[in-house]
């Protein structure tokens, strides 16, 4: 069915669709709409979802954690400053191996307060467990949380799902998109049938405990390998959710990569940006390409490195700032990923878009410029810099 | 189903429960407390009108009541606090030196 | 039910907070837990919330 949907609008559609038990909802710009949405199908009893309003986001992920315990499919929304409020809990409810639904709306963190798109909110959660899966608009915004479901519940995973889309720029900008039938949906996802759950009569549950240092990093162990087994599974799912919609996905997406002798990695809403450059350097003969991860928990290291082995020269874009002084959160897994390969491209970081900051074509075709004369000199230096801020200094790309 | 009483710290990661989970309810019950002890409460029956004042007072659940008495208390899990000799109304309960009832 | 408050009743029931947590010897939480869940009846099925806390590491290690 075709609409025209902002991003927002499109994920509160696949959550009514998707009927959960229990939403806990509060609101901060830009994934505001989501629970604010939610709340008129809620009204007009379109779900039949137990609609929490709480009074912080630390109390709406702990509402999802106790009802998902409970039996129940759990979701909610958040951006920024509110996944950071429930920071602890991120961490609980992975290692509790609860499969909750999470809606990341990416804004930047505070401070100085900005309501605008980067990625430092859910890259800042990136070691808590849960699965991280990135949209670069609102289609895949909203297939991505149809998919979320059947990807966290899988015995064998049994973990939380972030699904992240850019704050404003995907959330907000209404475009065209395909929406699957209702009952489609529901088909899809199935129900939820875990094997021990509180509510269960047949034998009580506890959940959460207190483990002395005899037990925890068994406990740690499982949740990595499952972690690991996420990687095949999110493949299966989408392979499902091509038949149901002819829709492809996979852990990445490689653009114009068969040949391509300098490319980018970066996540998100700037692929359609780098795209149309791609396509204007390759109208020039230059051989561009550009790998958008989608997939960036578990982090599909061994797929990257063979996508980007035949390459000459890389910049991995990082929109959002580690302070690790080495470089931003996806370059430094993408060199891990390339590490061990005989033959390894030149690499470049470059830090763009922090708090909303725009990039344009141009912007993309200056970093293809340094990567053509790192191909031809072999200078990466300086690996790490910025692009996009006033500076009195020329900076280099 | 994976049981408390067959995880200990020897278990491989394979054997534990997911999220350290348990599926069952009092595991506590096969912890042995009452090596803790260093004072031991003695039950004197004869003395006792079966008020049942002191098994509420119990924080470690450790004086069984059946068929309306208590009977004598549950030495495994007793930590020699001595509340129950200072609730009891009548010379029923003493506390003695060691961890064994004499 | 009655709904008269009889001791000898409510002792005869199950204990719902069993020995052997970890709780100190006289603490005074393990008396006041044991006796708010005894205000269970026999046949209800609860389910137990626990802050991180004493009680919380003391129950369930």
């Amino acid at each position: 069915m075709s609409s025209r949907l902002s991003g927002n609008e499109a994920v509160a559609y696949a959550m009514k669709q998707i009927n959960p038990d229990v939403m806990g909802a509060f609101p901060i710009t830009p994934s505001t709409e989501i629970p604010e949405y939610f709340a008129a199908y809620v009204a007009n009893g379109e779900v039949n979802t137990e609609y929490v309003a709480v009074e912080s986001e630390h109390s709406s992920m702990s509402v999802c954690i106790a009802a998902q315990a409970a039996g129940a499919r759990a979701v909610s929304a958040t951006s920024s400053c509110g996944l950071a409020l429930m920071y602890e809990l991120l961490y609980v409810a992975a290692s509790c191996r609860l499969p909750i639904t999470l809606a990341c709306v990416n804004r930047a963190l505070s401070g100085p307060i900005n309501i605008n798109h980067d990625y430092s909110d859910s890259m800042g959660a990136r070691d808590s467990g849960w699965i991280q899966i990135y949209a670069e608009n609102n289609q895949e915004a909203y297939d991505n949380i149809i998919m979320a479901m059947p990807i966290g519940e899988t015995p064998n995973i049994r973990l939380p799902v972030m699904s992240c889309m850019d704050g404003f720029i995907t959330s907000h900008a209404v475009e065209n998109i395909e929406l699957l039938e209702t009952d489609v949906v529901r088909k899809f996802i199935g129900e939820y049938n875990p094997e021990h759950y509180l509510l269960k009569k047949e034998n009580p549950l506890a959940v959460g405990p207190y483990d002395v240092s005899a037990y925890y990093m068994e406990h740690k162990v499982q949740e990595a390998e499952a972690m690991k087994a996420a990687k095949s599974r999110i493949l299966e799912v989408a392979a499902e959710f091509e038949k149901i919609s002819g829709r492809r996905y996979g852990l990445f997406e490689e653009y114009r990569m068969e040949d391509a002798q300098l490319a980018l990695v970066l996540i998100g809403s700037t692929a359609g940006t780098a795209k149309a450059a791609i396509n204007k350097l390759r109208e020039n003969g230059i051989k561009a390409g550009l790998v958008k991860i989608r997939v960036f928990r578990p982090f599909p290291g061994e797929e990257l490195a063979r996508a980007l082995a035949g390459t000459r020269a890389v910049a991995v874009m990082d929109k959002s700032e580690g302070f690790s002084a080495n470089g931003g959160p996806l370059f430094a897994e993408t060199c891990s990923a390339l590490y061990d390969l005989k033959e390894r491209p030149y690499m470049i970081n470059i830090v763009y878009g922090l708090g909303g900051r725009d990039v344009k074509t141009e912007d993309i075709e200056k970093v293809f410029g340094r990567l053509t004369d790192i191909a031809r000199t072999g200078e990466t230096h300086p690996v790490y810099t910025h692009m996009g801020q006033r500076s009195r200094e020329e900076e280099t790309a | 189903m994976i049981r408390a009483k067959d995880i200990n710290e020897l278990t491989p990661w394979q054997d534990l429960t997911p999220g350290g989970e348990i599926y069952e309810a009092g595991t506590a019950r096969d912890f042995n407390t009452g090596t803790w002890r260093t004072n031991t409460p003695v039950f004197h029956e004869e003395a006792c009108k079966h008020c049942m004042l002191c098994i509420p007072f119990c924080p470690d659940s450790a004086i069984p009541v059946k068929d309306g008495k208590r009977l004598d208390f549950d030495y495994m899990h007793c930590k020699g606090c001595g509340i129950c000799e200072n609730v009891c109304p009548f010379p029923a309960i003493t506390m003695v030196m060691g961890g064994v009832a004499i | 039910m009655s709904t008269v408050y009889n001791l000898k009743r409510e002792v005869e029931k199950p204990t719902r907070l069993t020995g052997g947590h970890r709780l100190c010897a006289g603490c005074g939480t393990g008396v006041v837990v044991s006796g708010v869940l005894r205000a269970l009846d026999r046949e209800d099925r609860a389910v137990v919330v626990n802050a991180t806390s004493c009680l919380e590491v003391s129950t369930f290690m």
